[in-house]
């Protein structure tokens, strides 16, 4: 069973509505906001498996957006959902430290693989810091 | 040594291609995100037959739920797409009599995106009754989405701008206000370009600041012959 957990970030609320639903329907836990600050307010509150995130949003864009959830949590993975127009950003975007980026239309089940992945890289990273942690302390310790 | 009329038809044709270009992608965006919640309206109903054939009910009221939102993208859909094509045939003639009111009410939708994206509310204050003006439209729309574009450059976030427009004896006033216009290079290059264009149509333009600090663009426009624009 599915128990991944993601945040979805949209201004398009129709859009993200439809899209938790079709997910909590798969087992996947959904938070969805409609802008860049919310979801940077969110993202210091819960540890999510991945953040979709759309590029062109009134205020914060998409870029700015990832800049600051990054620094609130280094290991997020984001997937960017982006149209033609802002596909170089969205290059951009993976260059900064996104995982990956989807062209509007997307396909339900690429958007779902793409969660698998971002969630199985994010265990790998904390894994990879938890080893590097207790590596640290034994060196330490000298044991 | 002044510009020859090649060199500026060839400016012209380039900034209104320019012009063209930022609508199209703008829409093309816009039709875009109408077609997304489509897909994935489309794909729920998917869902609940998948769920049906394993003897989930699907309810009445969750498949009204869902052909209203698939109705009201279709709506949206088609909206979009009557302004685009309205402004597509603006190009149809260089010189036309047309309705201004009409012309800057779909400009003023068209220009909605922008200024939602920099959290600035955009309003046509515009008389429902026929103003009628006889220019070129195309141009007269580069002219007030220039104007457009720069009132919400504004750092004022939730600023508010309006466009308005009134007859004249023989043309039309527009204005468009909003809050004051940032100083920069491309607020200098756009103010350029402004001129260059108004000059085109033999009309005039008046920056000022009012009062309450809020900068308005006047444009006075006067009908013009065909032999005029040669």
């Amino acid at each position: 069973m599915n128990t991944e957990k993601i945040l979805l970030v949209d201004d398009e609320e129709e859009f993200i509505s439809v899209l938790a639903e079709r997910m909590q329907a798969r087992g996947v836990k959904v938070d969805a906001v409609t802008s860049g600050a919310d979801a940077i307010e969110r993202a210091k509150e819960t540890f999510y498996d991945a953040v979709i995130l759309d590029m062109a949003m009134p205020g914060m864009d998409g870029i700015e957006t990832l800049k600051h959830l990054l620094a609130v949590n280094p290991d997020l993975q984001v997937i960017f959902l982006t149209g033609k127009a802002t596909l170089e950003k969205a290059v951009e975007a993976v260059k900064l430290g996104a995982l990956d980026f989807l062209e509007k239309p997307v396909k339900f089940d690429a958007l779902l693989d793409k969660i698998k992945d971002a969630k199985e890289k994010k265990i790998l990273l904390v894994e990879k810091r938890e080893a590097e942690r207790i590596k640290n302390i034994i060196g330490k310790k000298g044991w | 040594m002044e510009p020859s009329k090649e060199e500026n038809d060839h400016v012209s044709r380039d900034t209104g291609l320019n012009f063209f270009g930022t609508i199209t992608a703008s829409v093309t965006h816009e039709l875009n995100n109408v077609m997304s919640i489509i897909e994935q309206t489309a794909g729920l109903l998917d869902d609940l037959c998948a769920g049906a054939e394993y003897g989930r009910p699907i309810e009445n009221e969750k498949l009204r739920e869902i052909s209203g939102k698939v109705a009201k993208q279709v709506d949206r859909g088609v909206a979009i797409i009557k302004r685009l094509n309205f402004f597509a045939h603006s190009v149809d003639e260089p010189i036309r009599t047309f309705e201004l009111n009409v012309l800057l009410s779909n400009l003023v939708e068209l220009a909605q995106r922008f200024a939602v994206l920099n959290r600035i509310r955009l309003e046509d204050q515009i008389p429902e009754y026929s103003i009628n003006l006889k220019t070129n439209p195309f141009i007269l729309e580069q002219v007030v989405f220039i104007c457009i574009q720069l009132a919400i450059t504004a750092d004022e976030k939730d600023g508010l701008v309006t466009v308005t427009c009134e007859g004249l004896d023989s043309g039309a006033m527009i204005s468009i206000s909003g809050p004051p216009v940032p100083e920069s290079e491309e607020t200098d290059s756009k103010l350029s370009l402004l001129q260059n264009l108004v000059n085109e149509l033999k009309g005039t333009m008046q920056v000022t600041l009012d009062e309450a600090g809020r900068s308005a663009f006047k444009l006075s426009m006067p009908n013009i012959s065909e032999e005029a624009s040669l």
